[in-house]
């Protein structure tokens, strides 16, 4: 490039080495321009504001009638006026208008940087061709991010003029350069601050997957002035598209087409891709784009789940951008953040499954539970009526048959003998009768609970000599299933305290609560340390009720102290088929009991 | 005296044979027949006529009720006795609504089933 090249290249920055001679008193002339230039750009203004001075500046300086700074815009695909003074129209007006020559100094159709001698050639040459991207890209292949133009009605610049513009050219590519850092800054944290709202709508789950798509898609074209953001995942049949930012469904279609392949092949590598100058190459054995989409520059980042490759972000831009690893990496926390959803999303309707399955397991298992109570109501019912129709029958005949056989005999020798033994088998009769009894208490059906744990505590407490209390506060009766359970396990409670507890008394209290019957057992005997549970007299037997009563959808505790007494409290769920378990007041895991000790 | 004449009706075997014993060898009372069933029961009674029929409650076939009804029926002038292994108001009242007019229980002393059916006669 020539010294006194009317160029600021904002790429290289260099805007003037290698000159000799004339050239370089000239750049020594146009010096303080540049140095007053340079003042300007470090005064803090913002940019916009800065070029404008600076042209200001040097038209004034140079003699210009009108300068202005050409170049392509961060998000435009087209060349147009970034800055000027001295135009009379507005600039893109300006460049479009035949009519206006006011401006030269430009190479023409290359626009390769060089003083030119004649005004409105980029105009012309500009509205002529109507080529402004192709310009723009041209602009490009030299590396030229902007062209610094000057002009004037009459005459050439001298060369002090020309040494002046390369100097200002060098300051404007640094106030560019500075700008650039600055936008990176800001690009980078708006990015970052995208990822980490995308992110909290993720993990907070309010979200569903459509819409996190089309917001994941819409940030992306905003952070990455980019023509087109797509999510497509896999489908039956090959791609599907999920959601869109930047373009009608017509136009993105046509581009799918055409970047179906390489998104195929991110889906199977799982690595990025990163497509510049997309018509010349957009990868291996992929084609080209020409002819056929728009995009010069491409992004597809691949969605990884924990199990696969879900899909991918395909960014697109009109013009040749360099994807910064920022970039890079924005959208792939982008695409992390969808595959976090739906993998979120995934293992939620696993979970749901799972849970699914578990109630029904459940509900298997109350069911089972109930045909096991059925079955064993029905058994012990069969084994009493055994009894009563054999066993009893038989040895009642035989006491009878004793008793009139002392009858016959009339006292004598033999009788106290016959007296032992027809006593030896009534007793016999009188406890079968008592099995009868709990197996299959008569009072149950036929008079309900509170009757039937009446007679129940009527016969234990005159064998044990105990004094008992029945509280009955149930508003009606339990149903027959829950009936039996709630019987048999203060059957066994009671029965634990007759053997084990040594005491005086037991109070009983029935009361409908957590979705069932609630029974309370308190005793005032010898008690025991709940610390110990496996030394709890009649352990087995705590069992065997915790069991029944959890299997039946509710729950049971013990509360004991050494001669305290212990307390006895459960629940048997209202449906002991199919019914769901509860837990008892105060305790957290369905067993334990908050006072007088641990639970058993 | 007038000798009592008795039905007795139980299925089962031994309970009958030693309500047989009990009463054939008591004076005054004469064991006119024994029945498995109530039918049989029934049939008996038309056929003997007895003073007194103790019927087990539980027989298949209809139990004590409907043999009792049945005797009512095939001989009027028969007094029912209800004999059961359980004491409860239940079956009694079924029992008396059939028309028996005593209650014995399984187990119960001979001079009881004795007394039961002597209150009869009264």
């Amino acid at each position: 490039m020539s010294p006194s090249d009317p160029v600021a290249r904002s790429a290289g920055g260099d805007a003037g080495s290698g000159a000799a001679g004339a050239g370089r008193l000239a750049r020594t002339a146009g010096e303080p321009v540049a140095a007053e230039a340079a003042v300007l750009a470090l005064g803090g203004e913002g940019r916009d504001g800065v070029q404008g001075r600076i042209l200001a500046l040097l038209a004034e300086r140079v003699g210009a009638g009108a300068a202005a700074l050409f170049g392509v815009g961060p998000s435009d695909p087209w060349i147009s006026v970034l800055a000027h003074v001295g135009l009379r129209h507005a600039p893109d007006a300006l460049i479009a208008t035949e009519s206006d020559r006011k401006l030269l100094a430009a190479e023409r159709a290359s626009l390769r940087p060089s003083a030119a001698p004649e005004a409105g050639s980029i105009a012309a040459l500009l509205h002529r061709d109507g080529q402004r991207a192709a310009i723009a890209a041209s602009l490009e292949r030299h590396g030229v991010d902007q062209v610094l133009v000057v002009a004037r009605a009459h005459g050439a610049f001298d060369a002090a003029a020309q040494a002046a513009l390369v100097g200002v050219a060098a300051v404007l590519a640094a106030v560019e350069r500075r700008q650039q850092v600055t936008d990176l800054g800001a690009r980078r944290l708006r990015q970052q601050a995208a990822v980490a709202a995308l992110g909290q709508g993720a993990l907070g789950g309010g979200e569903d997957l459509a819409e996190l798509a089309q917001a994941t898609c819409e940030a992306a074209a905003a952070n990455l002035d980019a023509g087109i953001v797509a999510m497509l995942e896999r489908g039956r049949d090959g791609l599907v598209l999920v959601a869109r930012a930047g373009s009608s469904a017509g136009t993105l279609a046509g581009e799918l087409l055409l970047w179906e392949p390489p998104c195929a092949r991110v889906m199977r590598d799982g690595e990025p891709l990163v497509v510049r100058y997309a018509a010349d190459d957009i990868g291996p054995g992929l084609g080209t784009s020409s002819g056929s989409g728009q995009s010069s520059s491409v992004l597809i980042v691949p969605i990884r789940t924990a199990l696969r490759v879900a899909g991918v972000l395909l960014v697109m831009c009109h013009r040749s951008v360099a994807h910064s690893d920022d970039d890079v990496a924005f959208v792939r926390s982008l695409a992390n953040v969808i595959a976090l959803a739906t993998e979120r999303a995934r293992v939620q309707v696993q979970l749901r499954l799972s849970v699914e399955e578990l109630r029904k397991s459940a509900q298997d298992r109350s069911r089972l539970f109930g045909h096991i109570v059925q079955a064993q109501e029905e058994e012990r019912q069969r084994i009493a009526d055994d009894i009563h129709d054999d066993s009893v029958q038989v040895m009642t005949a035989v006491a009878l048959r004793l008793a009139t056989l002392r009858r016959r005999l009339g006292g004598g020798a033999l009788d106290p003998l016959l007296v032992n033994l027809e006593h030896d088998v009534r007793q016999s009769i009188t406890r079968l009768r008592r099995l009868m009894f709990v197996l299959r208490p008569p009072a149950l059906e036929a008079h309900g609970i509170a009757a039937a744990l009446h007679a129940f505590l009527a016969q234990v407490a005159e064998d044990a000599g105990l004094a008992f209390s029945l509280d009955d506060r149930l508003p009606v009766e339990p149903e027959p299933e829950t009936r039996i359970v709630v019987y048999r396990i203060a059957q066994e409670a009671v029965g634990n305290i007759c053997t084990h507890a040594k005491a005086g008394r037991v109070d009983i209290s029935l009361a409908e609560g957590d979705g069932g019957v609630v029974v309370e057992i308190r005793d005032d005997g010898v008690g025991f340390d709940t610390g110990l549970p496996q030394q709890a007299p009649g352990h087995l037997g705590l069992l065997v009720m915790r069991e029944r009563a959890e299997q039946s959808g509710g729950w049971f505790t013990v509360e004991s102290q050494p001669e305290v007494g212990t307390t006895v409290r459960y629940c048997v769920g209202s449906g002991v088929l199919g019914g769901r378990g509860t837990s008892p007041p105060g305790a957290g895991d369905g067993c334990g009991a908050a006072t007088a000790g641990a639970a058993v | 005296m007038t000798t009592i004449r008795v039905l007795i009706a139980d299925d089962d075997a031994a309970m009958r044979g030693a309500l047989g014993d009990l009463l054939s060898g008591e004076p005054g009372y004469e064991v006119v027949g024994m029945a498995a069933d109530p039918q049989s029961a029934i049939d008996l009674a038309g056929t003997h006529r007895p003073d007194v029929a103790i019927l087990d409650v539980k027989m298949p076939g209809g139990g004590g009720v409907r043999a009792a009804e049945g005797i009512r029926a095939a001989s009027p002038g028969t007094r029912i006795v209800a004999l059961s292994a359980w004491d409860d108001g239940e079956t009694m009242r079924l029992m008396r609504r059939a028309g028996a007019s005593g209650y014995v229980v399984k187990g119960a002393a001979p001079d009881d089933i004795i007394g039961a059916i002597e209150r009869l006669r009264r």
